[in-house]
């Protein structure tokens, strides 16, 4: 198992996927890994203490490498900021499943992920979060060069008394890919804006993305803007979004079966 | 262990249940009578504290005064209710509960636990899936709601020793149980049948 931890400011890896320290402007930590065969690689973040972390992260995959990702971020400390931006190259019938879960309080956080994908790649990622008064934005940006990939992203998040912003932005040049994007939001009095931009220049690609939002409390406020544009027929695009309030039945059942509030949250919307 | 004080149930404006006062005793089992609509499961969602039911009167558990605790609260003291409805999840029964052994083996659902909470399962696999995990919480204050409806007879034998056993092993407890199956009642102690007729619950005097 290869780890990489960030602790606070204090950087520790240890594993056998290759990486290199790199000066990117902006960032006081900067790495690439390079991912050949088959590789996992557990990623945590913290936050304790009153400081502003900001990381950058390159992964590359070669050509048919695979690399699993399980990343735990938790952080509770006021005045602090969280900013990770990760840039992702897949190269032909490269694979990446990344399992992200935080809990954060008190900090201001920004996750960008900016994938640039070639052929016959496989992609499957799913983030989800706990944030409590904090100002969240999740920035992801996706361009498909290639052709026939398939790329499958889920964000979720329960904000308590934050404000949150996710950014999706699809740019497929190549021919026969799929997309599907989903990004779901319980709001207990937090604000949330959700911007999903699909364009399509090739051929014959899919894309389906799906907003939810969630009210848990009357106060909070949703909103969200889908853009779509295709130079061609062939292509494939939808939208739906989704306002609704949670499924109290769910929620009595799993409080009244010992699961906590903000767990039946989680496993609810 | 449950004393309730001219106990008035309201859902959506309507009186449910008019000033009832009674006190239910510990290591006993009630049940509950009346027709469909009487009120039978909006009294026990009362008694769970749901918020959507409004109640007037006073409510005290082993003494204490617990009328204007919440549902979360009701449930943290060992308020358990099973529930007639049973949403469905994506997650697997194992991965969300941990059920005694004792409950799996007797409730015979070893190959259930494995499934996703409530798909894909029966009338009567969802109710015995449901009372193991309820059972597994110990529970103070046991709600029963027509476990036995719907269900076939092997299910039933099933339900009832599950329900016998948590009461032969556990200190202290009470059952209010629901049900229009007065044989599948019968196949408890019984301490006393209430009856819930136009807004009034009376204690029946016989079977």
């Amino acid at each position: 198992m290869n780890e990489l931890v960030v602790n606070n400011n204090d950087v520790t890896y240890q594993g056998n996927i290759n990486i290199e320290k790199i000066e990117k402007k902006g960032f006081d930590n900067s790495f690439r890994l390079t991912i050949k065969g088959e590789q996992e690689l557990r990623l945590g973040f913290n936050i304790s203490n009153q400081i502003n972390q900001k990381i950058f992260i390159e992964l590359f995959l070669t050509k048919n490498s695979k690399l699993t990702i399980k990343t735990g971020c938790c952080g509770c400390a006021l005045k602090s900021s969280h900013d990770a931006t990760f840039k992702i190259t897949m190269c032909d019938g490269s694979s990446l499943e990344w399992d992200k879960s935080y809990n954060w309080r008190f900090i201001d956080i920004k996750d960008t992920v900016y994938y640039k994908i070639f052929n016959n790649t496989n992609i499957n990622v799913k983030f989800s979060g706990l944030v409590e008064n904090c100002k969240i934005k999740e920035d992801f940006k996706l361009i498909v060069h290639g052709q026939n990939n398939n790329i499958k992203l889920f964000s979720k998040q329960i904000l308590k008394n934050s404000k949150s912003k996710i950014i999706e932005r699809f740019k497929i040049k190549g021919n026969n890919n799929e997309i599907d994007s989903k990004a779901k939001v319980g709001l207990e009095s937090s604000k949330s804006y959700i911007f999903m931009f699909s364009k399509a220049t090739g051929q014959y690609n899919i894309v389906s993305s799906v907003c939810e939002e969630v009210f848990l409390t009357e106060d909070s406020v949703a909103k969200s803007l889908p853009l779509i544009y295709s130079s061609h027929g062939s292509n494939r695009i939808d939208h739906e979004a989704k306002i609704g309030e949670i499924e109290k039945e769910k929620l009595y059942y799993l409080i009244n079966r010992g699961v906590s509030l903000d767990r039946a949250k989680m496993l609810i919307i | 262990m449950l004393r309730l004080e001219d106990y008035s149930v309201k859902i959506n404006k309507k009186t449910i249940i008019k000033e009832f006062s009674y006190e239910f005793s510990s290591n006993e089992v009630y049940a509950i009578l009346g027709k469909n609509g009487s009120g039978k499961t909006t009294f026990l969602k009362s008694l769970l504290g749901l918020p959507e039911i409004e109640t007037t009167g006073k409510l005290f558990f082993k003494n204490q005064d617990i009328t204007n605790t919440s549902f979360i609260e009701r449930s943290e003291m060992g308020f358990v209710l099973i529930f007639q409805e049973y949403p469905k999840f994506d997650i697997k029964v194992s991965d969300l509960f941990k059920i005694k052994e004792e409950y799996v083996k007797i409730l015979n659902i070893e190959n259930l636990i494995n499934k996703k909470l409530f798909k894909e399962m029966s009338t009567g696999e969802k109710k015995r899936v449901d009372l193991a995990i309820a059972l597994s919480l110990c529970p103070r204050v046991l709600l029963i709601d027509e476990i036995d409806s719907g269900v076939d007879s092997e299910s039933r034998s099933l339900i009832i020793k599950a329900i016998n056993r948590f009461i032969q092993t556990t200190d202290e407890y009470l059952i209010i149980m629901v049900s229009h199956n007065e044989d599948f009642l019968s196949n408890f102690k019984i301490k006393s049948y209430l009856k819930i007729e136009n807004g009034i619950i009376y204690e029946r005097t016989s079977r």
